[in-house]
Formats: structure tokens, C-alpha cells, sequence
């Protein structure tokens, strides 16, 4: 059996991990349906028991990271030090091994909100101005510095 | 499971192991898969993430 460590912060681990979820939904491991109701379900500020199980890569490298820092559980701070810093390098490794997903396509990103319509966020990172989906992170407002993942808000930076 | 890593574990050392997977020997994490020399792992990332059962 798997020592993953308990995850402490489910609902933040889930807005990191979710915008990765169009990858498995192409490997069948769920469908669109699911995905979809978990995201609206993480962003009304729920987190629906077991959904971190379906990101068994991102459980397995933030519980390493935690290991790392003498913890016994995910925390914010495991999780924001992971998908931050050490994601990028991980689904780079990922894109290798599967071959399925464009690793640039998945890059958490920090960028500032220059404009919010509806569910859609226009964030211009590095300087080119991209749409994100707001679902998971409904507070966006424009001039705010946010975490990207995918084509997702996922919090404030 | 979303991995399609197998690896066969040829060596333990400490919380690292070498794995050979198709055909190119990894270092690996084993810290949440306890695992000895001759097991088999399915392995992502340089990261075990399940135990295998044994090949024929």
C-alpha cells in the first residue's frame, strides 16, 4: 500500500491539482462529467472526499516534499511549494514518460488580472494577456496577482 | 492508476532504489513504497507510487 501523507488543506490541494484533470480524463481514468462537477463543487469552497486520489502524481510528490520538511501531513505550505516550484520539473518528466499533454500547456504561471467577464479571467503573464477560467477561484478581481495552472485562476499570489 | 511505469527494483539504498524500466535503469524515491531487490513497481517521475505483483 502507498504511504501517501494525509493532505491537511484537501480544498487548496484540489484547486492546484483539478486544471491537470483534462489529462486523465483523455487517459479515461475520469470523465468530463466528474471532472466537471469537481470543479464546481472546489469552487463553492467545498472539497469532496477521496477527489485527491484521482492525482496520484501530485499526492506522491507533495507527500515527498512534505517528507522532506519533517512533516507528517500536506499542508498549504507543502502544497504551495510544490506546485510552485517543483511541478514544472515533474510534468516535464511526466510529458517524457506519457507523452500525452503538452508540459508548456501546464506550467503553473503567476500573472495579474487585467480584466474579469463572466467565468473568464483575461491574466497577463509574461507579458501576453491569456484566458483563464475563474471557476475554481470566483474572487479574481482585476489588478489582482494570481496563480495560474493550465488555463485556471487557482488563488492569489 | 494512471502510471504505466513497470520497473523491476535491482538495488535499495536507503530511501532511494534503482529501477529498471524498459530496458534503462532510474533512481528512484521509495519512501512511500517499501520495497526490496526483485520487486515490481510502478513508478512516475522518479517517484514509487505502487508496488507490483510479481512478473512471470
Amino acid at each position: 500500500m502507498t504511504r501517501f501523507l494525509p493532505v491537511a488543506d484537501r480544498a487548496l490541494f484540489l484547486r492546484y491539482a483539478l486544471p491537470c484533470a483534462g489529462t486523465l480524463v483523455g487517459r479515461g481514468r475520469v470523465s468530463q462529467g466528474e471532472v466537471d462537477r469537481l470543479v464546481a463543487a472546489v469552487g463553492a469552497g467545498e472539497a469532496p472526499e477521496g477527489a485527491e486520489d484521482l492525482f496520484v502524481v501530485a499526492r506522491a510528490a507533495c507527500s515527498l516534499r512534505a517528507i522532506d520538511q519533517g512533516k507528517q501531513a500536506v499542508d498549504a505550505a507543502v502544497i504551495r511549494c510544490y506546485f510552485r516550484e517543483g511541478h514544472d520539473a515533474v510534468i516535464a518528466r511526466r510529458s517524457a514518460e506519457m507523452g500525452d499533454f503538452d508540459p508548456e500547456a501546464c506550467r503553473v504561471r503567476v500573472g495579474t488580472v487585467e480584466a474579469v467577464r463572466e467565468q473568464v479571467a483575461r491574466v497577463r503573464i509574461d507579458g501576453r494577456v491569456r484566458e483563464m477560467r475563474t471557476d475554481l477561484f470566483p474572487q479574481a478581481r482585476p489588478g489582482m496577482r494570481v496563480v495560474t495552472h493550465w488555463d485556471f485562476v487557482v488563488e492569489d499570489a | 492508476m494512471c502510471v504505466t511505469a513497470l520497473g523491476k527494483v535491482l538495488q535499495v539504498s536507503g530511501k532511494l532504489a534503482r529501477v529498471e524500466i524498459a530496458g534503462e535503469v532510474q533512481e528512484v524515491r521509495i519512501d512511500l513504497v517499501p520495497v526490496r531487490a526483485g520487486d515490481y513497481v510502478y513508478c512516475a517521475a522518479g517517484m514509487a507510487i505502487e508496488k507490483a505483483e510479481a512478473q512471470a
